[in-house]
């Protein structure tokens, strides 16, 4: 095989990976959002060229040598995706797949091949076509790790490639230790989050959430997160978490629609601390839904009516005199 | 109405009370407009709207009035390149003064013309604000200008001792003059406080208090009919219709109707209906004239098609819808008396 030739044609090839490379980050970060995965970081990188040619004479070495390198070496371009929870590692690895503009070729599921009497790296590896792309050397590798799993797999890789010769077997022995530490944090976190999410308080903070980030974004002003959590708390008493979720992207649209109104109303309202706060936002989403039921419900909770008529006039809403 | 309004800049003046019908003192004028901080033009403007937002009623110049100079001022403003409130509300305060009743319904006031945006529009406020024990304005001097004190009109717009308020707002709608004028002190057509709309202002309502009664009950009675599934709340509503509009009360407010006689489910949706139906929401002056006997009369028609009708106050008292044998019923307290 001549090196020097397949470096000079992974060289020609180069422009046209980092193009795929491109196109697929932003491909996966658009299915990450739309899946609803938090905290996730997508990137994507193009092997060198010295690595690639690294990896054919491993190959050769090993006794497997491929016949067509660029077609065999399925990383050449490879995308991450690291995640907070294990959990949507598994969303993820099952959204890829149903995905129609991805190609899927191959799965790996790490822990799955590790069995059950060996410790690992974890992570999912995918081989697919990039949209749009089925040249037969295009295919990419996607790795959806959580970041524990990342971690360890970055620190791992630096510490490999130390020495010129390699790590001893107890160096490695070290190294997979690390890993029950990584499976034992990932379980902990995903177990930690379920708790939090089956409290009956989460639904209500995924409104504050959503409220405090328009807040801040659209008004820019400080609050009193207390008055915040025990006004929305009051309000949205008993809410579920899918209509939690429902009602922060109805709100997010409201403010977006009404964002001049709202800032107007905000400054004519600044005299008054109570009404000057990110639940302003709920209280004119509902006041804008229906006004009766809300003043209805800001009644039964013992909420003074004349602050929710002052809030009322600023968007031009006009309340009927409690009965 | 959704009426939005956002204040620029405002100036106001001072309106004597004045005895025995005529004028018998100056205005107090101020000179200049002043520098107000972002939160008084803040509370103005939601003063305002809440006036225009309860009693609103769209207006436009009355042709046939022979005094058309508040018109000429507001669109002198409006057409100006550079707006200066000062000379043009002078003469407004002035023109005020002079027809103004000399009543017991008035004290000394503040008259107030703001450069103001309503609904994303470049337009005009005047409002009138009183208070029965009376202004007491302070006035300071700023480069040699006559202007009155900012705390006093932060006084009236935010206490809800303001005893009457009347304002308007105004804009160019392809040239042609329109608005909304709202007046605290509606009552009678002949009420002498009402020279605010025709006298000051040279305007009339769009629509006369008889057309908009008359497409309110139309509209009320149309979503009762077709909109309210159940024969029960179909019958009550249909009573406190009956009964808003024969009652002594001057002005019927679609909102509060909604609010007292309705379920909450019917509320939003009636008030929906009316809109679209053209039927304002702000509180409108009642006025029976075009609906004759439909509002002394009742008239059911149940699902078999038998009719019952009588006199509205006999229905409220005799009709009603219960359960007989589990299936709704219609019961008339009432006996056979002639076949």
């Amino acid at each position: 095989m001549d090196l020097k030739k397949l470096g000079d044609l992974y060289d020609e090839l180069h422009p046209d990976l980092q193009e795929i490379a491109d196109s697929l980050t932003s491909y996966l970060k658009d299915l990450v959002r739309k899946t609803g995965v938090k905290g996730a970081n997508v990137s994507s990188r193009v092997k060198d060229k010295d690595s690639f040619l690294k990896k054919v004479l491993q190959k050769s070495f090993k006794g497997e040598p491929w016949t067509d390198p660029i077609v065999e070496c399925t990383d050449k371009v490879g995308c991450r995706i690291d995640v907070v929870y294990l959990a949507d590692v598994f969303r993820l690895r099952d959204e890829i797949e149903r995905e129609a503009n991805l190609k899927v070729q191959k799965i790996d599921d790490k822990a799955v091949e590790l069995g059950a009497d060996s410790l690992g790296y974890g992570g999912v590896h995918i081989d697919a076509y990039p949209p749009g792309r089925e040249d037969d050397f295009a295919t990419c590798e996607i790795q959806l790790r959580t970041h524990a799993q990342a971690a360890w797999a970055m620190a791992s890789h630096e510490l490999s490639y130390k020495g010129p010769v390699g790590t001893t077997d107890e160096q490695r022995r070290g190294l997979n230790r690390l890993t029950a530490l990584v499976e034992l944090f990932d379980e902990e976190v995903d177990r930690i989050s379920k708790e939090i999410m089956n409290s009956p308080s989460f639904p209500l903070s995924i409104v504050i959430r959503t409220l405090e980030s328009l807040w801040l974004t659209k008004i820019g002003r400080p609050y009193r997160e207390d008055l915040t959590a025990a006004v929305v708390a009051t309000l949205l008493e008993g809410i579920s978490e899918d209509d939690a979720k429902t009602l922060s992207d109805r709100i997010s649209a409201f403010a977006d629609e009404r964002a001049e109104q709202i800032v107007e109303a905000v400054r004519a309202l600044d005299h008054d601390p109570l009404m000057s706060q990110p639940e302003l936002l709920l209280i004119y989403f509902s006041l804008s839904e229906d006004k009766f039921a809300f003043l209805d419900l800001w009644i039964k909770k013992g909420l003074d009516a004349r602050l929710l008529d002052e809030a009322a006039v600023q968007l031009a809403i006009k309340l009927p005199q409690p009965s | 109405m959704n009426l939005t309004i956002s204040a620029r800049s405002l100036i106001a003046h001072q309106v004597p009370r004045p005895i025995g019908g005529a004028a018998t003192a100056e205005p107090l004028l101020s000179e200049a407009v002043p520098e107000l901080p972002t939160n008084t033009l803040a509370f103005f403007a939601r003063r305002l709207m809440r006036s225009i937002q309860d009693r609103g009623q769209a207006v436009e110049v009355d042709p046939r009035f022979e005094d058309p100079r508040l018109p000429a001022i507001i669109q002198e403003l409006l057409r100006a390149e550079e707006m200066d409130l000062v000379e043009p509300s002078q003469r407004a305060a002035r023109h005020l003064l002079e027809v103004q009743p000399g009543s017991p319904y008035e004290s000394e006031s503040l008259f107030v013309t703001a450069d103001v945006v309503a609904n994303g529009v470049s337009s005009i406020a005047l409002m009138k604000l009183e208070r029965e024990e009376g202004v007491h304005v302070h006035t300071r001097d700023i480069d040699g200008k006559r202007v009155l004190d900012v705390e006093v009109l932060e006084d009236l717009m935010l206490t809800d001792n303001t005893r009457v308020f009347k304002a308007g707002v105004f804009w160019l709608d392809q040239d042609v003059l329109k608005g909304y004028v709202s007046d605290d002190q509606q009552g009678a057509r002949d009420d002498p406080a009402r020279y605010f709309l025709q006298r000051f202002l040279g305007c009339r309502l769009e629509r006369s208090p008889s057309i908009v009664t008359r497409d309110f009950f139309q509209a009320a009675e149309d979503f009762i009919s077709e909109q309210v599934g159940d024969g029960e709340s179909k019958l009550r509503y249909y009573t406190a219709l009956q009964a808003e509009l024969s009652s002594n009360r001057t002005q019927i407010d679609p909102v509060q109707f909604a609010s007292d006689h309705m379920q909450q489910e019917d509320r939003a949706r009636f008030e929906e209906h009316l809109l679209g139906a053209g039927v304002p929401t702000a509180a409108f002056d009642k006025d029976i004239s075009k609906l004759g006997p439909r509002v002394s009369r009742s008239r059911l028609r149940t699902s078999a098609g038998i009719t019952i009708s009588g006199s509205a106050s006999e229905i409220e008292a005799r009709v009603e819808v219960a359960q007989y044998e589990g299936s709704p019923a219609v019961v008339v307290k009432d006996t056979v008396a002639k076949v």
